[in-house]
């Protein structure tokens, strides 16, 4: 029964979740999370059910529902999937069903919390299975105002700042695609929000309006990407935010921006993607260099992952810029990557919080002796991020480089630098939070406990498979991929 | 024997009585609620606003049956009494949004504290008069209806705004608005009758005709459109005429408040539909040459929403607040009546149509939000200050819910009913080609939303977590039920649109 509805039972079961959770007393906290990780689990099971029926030797959309929605001005639901929205789905199925897990802390306004939460899954979902751009809008749109308040109720001391900022400047975001998304709307005859149509032939549309409907979408990806110089919210929502809002936003929110691109621009601005290529991949270098000399200047362990992903995302930029097989591979390969990395890296950041209660990171050290697992975990967890060959994330930043050598030169070379200060920081955090001698205070911290262990162990599992044997999402990548880059050659 | 003007077919006064029966039932029904308060001596009771409700339902019957059917003669339109009023769709789709929203705030007055213990029966009746009046402005088709109508409309408006004589705010309010509003319906009628005077016609649409013929710009003719437009723009609380509207908003009584806020403001802009599209709309590029009026509106839209939303912002009084944003949505509104139809260059029936679509979400929201004030003075004392809606949602979680959907649906985010309002007139303005009104529109809707959040951050950000000193508020059930059917339409046009637009295009399609 689900499976003739795949994607729509995917995007709103969590949404029935959120129903059920409404409607479940109060102070049921327990019933509450377990409902809410069952509504979860279900899109989970969908999405790997999805993977292995997956056709991987085919270009087309599959999956697709399309229902006429309001006909009168041809706004459908139509939802489909193809190589590079796959990924993208797992990966905020899995993390949105660790979240719930790891939002087990969480003892104020439990019901609230989790009913929004789901609301932000399935509105996450809803983004990535989206083909008609309204819907896609919507979906866009519905997610801010959960996570709005997921930042601002329950999050840290300077939440009400984070949370306004993180509005507002993704407001201006969605505001210019609205703008964007009319101008295309209004330029097809008969007038449509079809994705499909919208790319079917970019001949309609003329140099200058493709330059600046990209230039206004590219500016709304880029807030959420973050694109150095629209990252500012970034670093302030991520520090207030609890936990497991923290995983989602960097491992799901951010790669919208990225998937937005490779969905929207690409295929229906191809002339305006050429153009701005090079802009976009010294945009990319920045995002590497800068965001690692930030986090290298940090001291509170949060904010110097928060960094790390702008920085990370920097990689993404740069390699979707070039055009090549490997560079867009690798790009892809990286969204999904970051996410689970970053995950990880924060659901790390959260253990070490909810005991010493601090996250500077200078009051740590010695804690190898203390907490040997976590200490274990959090090795696989930085290493990781570094690009250790042998770990996911190496494979896809060596692909950008590859891709994008050819292309730039002198920006890919820069860029090198950027993996080296990452390995610094990293190193250096490793040295001082958890080598050297053990603070007094810290003498009867608790290892990790179990549900904080069946949060991390699978993430680490898959970044240590796809680092050993990326195939499975390299393969379900691969043609799509192939597609987007056909497309962008047209004109 | 038929006279046709244009598309519209004039009827005789006989005649026309069949299409005038909404507005008769209002009057009887205003008649029969006097005589139900005389029948009582029961302060506070509520004989009166009972007999207003049911005829209100009564005129909204006789409205929507007036709607279906086809006119005599195939006509677009009527012209009533020889002339004097329209009755044609445009006109009944603004009846339906003056009775529902004239209901809601009777229910909503029915509710109110503002008035204390005194004989309200006057002024149920006087909401129903207004209702008639508003009805005479939607359908005037004829310089001296616009004026009578306008001025009835203005005069009961200044009674209601100042019904409660011992409140020295109200008073000092009413006196503000009666000053204004002198000013601008003097304005006004200068300007009909310089147009009278040019033309020597009365009837809207021969008036256009007339004008159509001549050549060149006339001055006269820009300066009686200038000073026609300061009357509607009074109505409307448009930037340079808004200056009474916070005043007399704080002032009035909440109900009263929340029925200005949104049913004379769409009386006005029926009103400047019909007279956008009847003198300028017939051919713009040779009579009004001089004057590029899509961007007049432009610029006034422009400095509407923007000046509403910069003052707004430093409010701390939640009616003042609502009073500047509702002076902001008076620009967002006006985008579509500056928006002009490429081809033709007159104006577009994508504009009206986001006017329309907009003014009936508008409704919905706009009084929700004052509904919920309104049930928060029925509980707290003077709770219009915005800090005073501190845990909120801890302490009233229906009416901070209820507040939150208001709320983002005025900022216009999906997948609430003022983005789709919001995206009509957005798409009116860039097929027009005035992109920079729609970005000046769209940095203005990102700014609203600093303001709303304060609301949304006080009420579920702020607020002690000790339930002791955050006392649950139980609202009424009467209360909730209100809320529920004023945030339901809210949440659900968002989602599903279609009737509504069937509706709208229906109202706006004949013209074009």
């Amino acid at each position: 029964m689900m499976t003739s509805h795949l994607l729509s039972w995917i995007t709103f079961f969590p949404l029935i979740g959120m129903v059920v959770v409404l409607f479940l007393p109060r102070d049921r906290h327990n019933w509450i999370r377990w409902t809410s990780a069952a509504a979860s689990a279900v899109p989970l099971a969908l999405s790997i059910w999805l993977f292995g029926n997956f056709d991987k030797a085919t270009t087309a959309l599959q999956f697709v529902e399309r229902v006429d929605w309001i006909p009168r001005f041809n706004i459908e639901y139509f939802v489909a999937v193809d190589g590079i929205s796959a990924p993208m789905i797992i990966l905020t199925a899995l993390l949105s069903f660790i979240c719930m897990f790891a939002s087990w802390g969480i003892n104020r306004m439990v019901k609230g919390y989790y009913a929004l939460f789901l609301l932000l899954e399935t509105g996450m979902l809803g983004v990535f299975c989206a083909l008609d751009f309204f819907l896609f809008f919507v979906f866009w749109e519905v997610m801010l105002l959960p996570m709005y308040f997921l930042i601002g109720i329950w999050g840290g001391p300077r939440r009400e700042y984070a949370a306004i900022k993180f509005f507002l400047y993704t407001l201006i975001g969605s505001v210019l695609m609205l703008l964007c998304m009319l101008a295309l709307y209004l330029h097809q005859d008969p007038h449509t929000f079809d994705m499909t149509r919208l790319w079917a032939d970019t001949s309609l549309y003329g140099r200058s309006f493709q330059l600046i409907v990209f230039a206004g979408l590219f500016i709304a990806f880029a807030i959420k990407i973050p694109v150095f110089p629209f990252h500012t919210w970034l670093p302030d929502a991520h520090v207030e935010a609890p936990t497991a809002i923290s995983v989602i936003l960097a491992g799901v929110l951010l790669k919208m921006g990225t998937y937005g691109i490779f969905r929207v621009s690409y295929p229906i601005l191809p002339m305006a993607t050429q153009y701005f290529a090079v802009p976009m991949a010294v945009l990319g270098v920045i995002n590497i260099i800068y965001g690692a000399l930030c986090a290298m200047a940090q001291k509170d362990l949060k904010k110097l992952v928060a960094y790390s992903s702008i920085s990370h995302m920097g990689y993404c930029l740069l390699g979707m810029a070039a055009f090549t097989t490997a560079g867009m591979t690798g790009s892809l390969f990286q969204m999904f990557n970051h996410g689970t990395t970053t995950a990880m890296l924060f659901l790390l950041v959260g253990v070490i919080y909810d005991r010493a209660h601090h996250r500077d990171i200078e009051g740590f050290g010695g804690l190898a002796h203390q907490m040997p697992v976590y200490t274990a975990i959090v090795m696989i967890a930085f290493f990781a991020s570094l690009g250790l060959p042998g770990m996911s994330s190496f494979i896809s930043e060596a692909l950008v480089l590859l891709g994008a050598f050819p292309v730039f030169k002198t920006l890919t070379i820069i860029a090198v630098i950027g993996i080296v200060i990452t390995a610094a920081y990293w190193l250096w955090t490793l040295q001082r939070m958890f080598l050297g001698t053990l603070n007094e205070k810290y003498k009867t911290l608790q290892d990790m406990n179990g549900r904080e262990l069946f949060t991390l162990i699978p993430l680490a599992a898959i970044v240590i498979f796809l680092g050993i044997f990326p195939m499975p999402v390299l393969d379900l990548m691969n043609r799509s991929l192939g597609w987007v880059i056909a497309m962008v050659q047209r004109s | 024997m038929t006279d046709w003007i244009g598309s519209y077919r004039v009827l005789d006064t006989v005649a026309s009585v069949r299409w005038f029966v909404p507005e008769i039932v209002l009057f009887v029904a205003f008649t029969l609620a006097i005589l139900a308060d005389l029948s009582t001596d029961r302060p506070g009771s509520l004989r009166a606003a009972w007999t207003v409700l049911l005829g209100l339902l009564a005129a909204l019957v006789a409205t929507i049956s007036s709607m279906g059917g086809s006119l005599p003669g195939d006509a677009k339109g009527l012209l009533l009494f020889r002339g004097a009023a329209a009755f044609d769709p445009l006109g009944s789709y603004f009846k339906l949004l003056f009775l529902v929203a004239t209901i809601f705030v009777v229910v909503l007055a029915m509710r109110s504290r503002d008035f204390g213990r005194r004989r309200m029966g006057e002024f149920y009746a006087l909401l129903l008069a207004v209702a008639a009046g508003l009805f005479l402005m939607a359908g005037s088709a004829h310089l001296l209806m616009l004026y009578l109508s306008l001025e009835f409309v203005s005069y009961l408006s200044y009674v209601l705004v100042g019904y409660v004589k011992e409140d020295r705010r109200a008073s000092e309010a009413s006196l503000k608005y009666v000053l204004y509003g002198s000013v601008s319906s003097g304005a006004m009628i200068f300007g009909l009758s310089i147009l009278y005077g040019l033309t020597g016609e009365m009837n809207l649409l021969k008036v256009g005709q007339v004008l159509a013929t001549r050549a060149g710009a006339e001055p006269a003719i820009l300066v009686s459109s200038f000073l026609v437009l300061a009357g509607i723009g009074y109505k409307i609380a448009a930037v340079p005429f808004h200056f009474w509207c916070p005043d007399v908003y704080e002032g009035a009584a909440t109900p009263v408040t929340a029925f200005l806020s949104v049913a004379p403001k769409a009386a006005g802009f029926a009103m400047l539909c019909r007279f956008t599209y009847h003198v300028f709309g017939v051919n713009m590029s040779p009579v009004l040459g001089a004057v590029d009026w899509p961007m007049v509106l432009a610029v006034v839209s422009a400095l509407t929403m923007t000046l509403g939303n910069v003052i707004a912002i430093q409010q701390s009084n939640i009616k003042r607040m609502l009073a500047y944003s509702s002076i902001a949505h008076a620009g967002y509104l006006l985008m579509g009546l500056a928006s002009v139809d490429r081809l033709s260059g007159t104006t577009s029936e994508r504009g009206f149509f986001g006017v329309l679509f907009y003014l009936a979400v508008y409704l919905f929201m706009n009084l929700g939000a004052f509904a919920v004030v309104l049930a928060l003075r029925e509980k707290v004392a003077d709770e219009e200050r915005i800090e005073n809606y501190r845990g909120l949602g801890r302490r009233a979680p229906l009416l901070a819910v209820t507040m939150a959907i208001f709320l983002f649906s005025l900022t216009g985010i999906p997948p609430f009913a003022g983005f789709v309002g919001k995206f009509f007139l957005f798409a009116a303005v860039i097929d027009s080609g005035l992109y920079w009104l729609a970005i000046v529109g769209i940095l203005n809707s990102v700014f609203a939303l600093y303001y709303y959040a304060r609301v949304l951050k006080a009420m579920y950000l702020e607020g002690s977590t000790d339930p002791a000193s955050m006392p649950s508020i139980s609202i009424s059930r009467s209360h909730s039920v209100l809320l529920v059917l004023l945030a339901g339409p809210t949440l659900l046009l968002g989602i599903f649109w279609g009737p509504l637009a069937s509706l709208v295009s229906d109202s706006v399609s004949y013209l074009f």
